[in-house]
């Protein structure tokens, strides 16, 4: 296998180590609803920037060079955490379970789960995050739906016709 | 400076021009076999349809170069890529949380508080889709009932769920869900 692939490998690599450091740098003084996909989206894209213009200052590695290996290698690593960030911080199941452990001999009845984990926050802080990204909108207590959410419930709802899934959620 | 279209770049551009192969033959498949109830297996296969439609075409187109590893990377990467991207815009659609918020209130809107959690999943409540993601971790062998108690199935599911505490901690992400 020539250099080029192991260049590509390199540079997503001391990339990923950038970006994940980054992250976690700023993860520990951003207010929780500042922590959103797009921002690590940002980090993600500077980090590489900084290494390829980095490697080519420094190593002479010119972009055109490894771009189209090195490129598509490190979106896929970066889908990849994003998938296990959103899973990991949204996921009900995965909440439930971390529930189970940190409870007593490890069980807990529906009862207890309710009182730890209450539907109104399940809810709630989705709502929030909805109208922070204004797909929704309060009105007088109630919620409605925006232009924007109203377009992607309509697509939605058209996926769901396509597949033929008839109850989602 | 001129581009050539061979080696990575054609890949890349291969994958990105045959993606909409993994969205149609998963539509198909969901829609021929509705009865077997298997949509991520459906979804598993409708990609692995893309990968291989990209493999050999590009495997046809692009044979002249001779950067065979590179090719391979960026070619394999975009269609990961792409089979991860739409595997979440399925998964979104098929048992998005947030989103089944979104068409409940679209449909039957404007809800309060309180009616978002009745009305949830076209009037079942949230407390059936709790149900259902427990029954989804107790298919998987995470956790079990033992008469009124729901407890940790496995050391497998033990080690999960202390992962997703210590993520969480690592990254000051609160209690998640």
């Amino acid at each position: 296998m020539e250099n080029t692939v192991f260049d590509a490998i390199a540079i997503c690599i001391a990339s990923e180590v950038l970006f994940l450091s980054a992250h976690f740098i700023l993860w520990q003084w951003l207010t929780p609803e500042k922590k959103g996909v797009f921002i690590i989206l940002g980090i993600a894209m500077v980090s590489y920037g900084l290494i390829v213009v980095g490697s080519f200052i420094f190593l002479d590695l010119t972009p055109q060079v490894h771009l189209w290996t090195s490129g598509p290698l490190y979106m896929l690593l970066l889908m990849g955490y994003l998938h296990l960030y959103v899973g990991i911080e949204r996921s009900v199941s995965l909440r439930v379970l971390g529930e189970l452990v940190l409870a007593e001999e490890n069980q807990l009845t529906q009862e207890d789960l309710r009182q730890i984990y209450p539907y109104e926050y399940m809810i709630r802080h989705r709502i929030e995050l909805m109208v922070e990204t204004n797909w929704l909108i309060e009105k007088d207590g109630k919620y409605i739906c925006t232009n924007k959410g109203e377009n992607l419930s309509r697509m939605a709802i058209f996926l769901k016709k396509c597949y033929g899934i008839e109850l989602t959620g | 400076m001129t581009i050539e279209l061979q080696g990575p770049l054609l890949s890349v551009l291969l994958a990105t021009l045959l993606v909409p192969l993994a969205p149609l033959a998963h539509i198909f498949l969901m829609r021929r076999f509705k009865h077997k109830q298997d949509p991520f297996g459906f979804l598993i296969f409708g990609c692995l349809i893309y990968a291989l439609t990209w493999l050999g075409v590009d495997l046809f187109l692009n044979s002249s170069s001779p950067d065979l590893g590179s090719k391979i990377v960026a070619g394999l990467s975009t269609v990961a890529f792409f089979g991860l991207g739409y595997a979440e815009v399925f998964s979104m659609v098929c048992r998005g949380f947030s989103l089944r918020i979104l068409i409940d209130i679209f449909l039957n809107g404007p809800f309060s508080m309180d009616m978002v959690v009745s009305n949830y999943g076209e009037g079942r409540g949230v407390d059936w889709m709790l149900k259902k993601r427990i029954s989804g971790i107790e298919s998987m062998g995470l956790v079990k009932w033992k008469n009124t108690h729901l407890t940790i199935a496995s050391n497998r599911a033990l080690l999960f769920g202390k992962l997703g505490i210590w993520f969480k901690r690592v990254l000051k992400l609160g209690l998640g869900g």
